[in-house]
């Protein structure tokens, strides 16, 4: 179990209600892509990730989101953000990756 | 900006433990937030400082017992900040997406090798924006 990653199984909408939490960074990221690819392996469902208490994602972080949108992709599933800070959107913008991931709320600057 | 900062030189070294990255991010939120950065200027500063730190520790993660110097040095307006590694490595990876961050976040970035015997990642942030509230 990591701690940066809460997450629900609504059972009902099927879909993976995540909350990514603190900092996310090369030193605990492969513990959080060990828990979102393992609930993707689980139930292949629709993630909504909720990030308003992620204060910091740097590149490895980003990579596990990718990794993950990957593996969603290909049971044709969705992967949607939301709750941006404007820390986060930033290097999610500056990478590109919003053209990606669907985005929800308000992450502006 | 205060003038009693300008041409100091805080310098730290760090082992190659992805463990010890955040110290150096909030070493450079402390920083920057002493310069009078902005908020988002901060930002960009100890994410900059991080993707360096995270870039030498995925280069030259078999040599776990070495340690890579972080420097900064304050400027009239602006933050140089220096990552060093006492070993060189045979390519960079202009696409490595730590490095295109560090590109986007600050206003200066290089990355160097002195005779192919280190890499050295220096970059620089300028202060301009006014905190807006």
């Amino acid at each position: 179990m990591c701690n940066n990653v809460k997450y629900n199984n609504n059972s009902e909408s099927k879909i993976w209600e995540v909350s990514l939490s603190g900092e996310i960074d090369i030193f605990n990221s492969e513990a959080v892509k060990d828990e979102l690819l393992n609930m993707a392996e689980k139930e292949e469902q629709d993630f909504i990730i909720d990030c308003k208490d992620l204060s910091y994602i740097d590149s490895t972080g980003l990579s596990v989101l990718v990794a993950l949108l990957k593996k969603v992709k290909a049971y044709s599933g969705n992967v949607s953000l939301k709750n941006l800070l404007p820390n986060v959107n930033k290097v999610i913008k500056i990478t590109n990756l919003d053209k990606l991931f669907i985005i929800e709320g308000d992450g502006d600057e | 900006m205060n003038k009693n900062l300008i041409n100091d030189k805080i310098l730290f070294s760090l082992p190659l433990n992805s463990a010890y990255i955040s110290a150096a991010r909030l070493t450079a939120s402390s920083i920057a937030n002493r310069l009078g950065f902005s908020t988002a200027e901060i930002e960009d500063v100890k994410a900059a400082v991080s993707e360096g730190c995270t870039f030498i520790i995925k280069q030259f993660k078999e040599y776990k017992e070495d340690f890579f110097n972080v420097s900064f040095i304050t400027g009239d307006k602006s933050l140089l900040i220096e990552i060093e590694m006492n070993r060189a490595i045979e390519h960079l990876d202009e696409d490595d997406i730590g490095i295109l961050m560090i590109k986007a976040l600050m206003d200066e970035a290089n990355f160097t090798s002195k005779n192919n015997k280190n890499l050295l990642i220096t970059m620089k942030k300028v202060h301009r924006e006014k905190e807006l509230f």
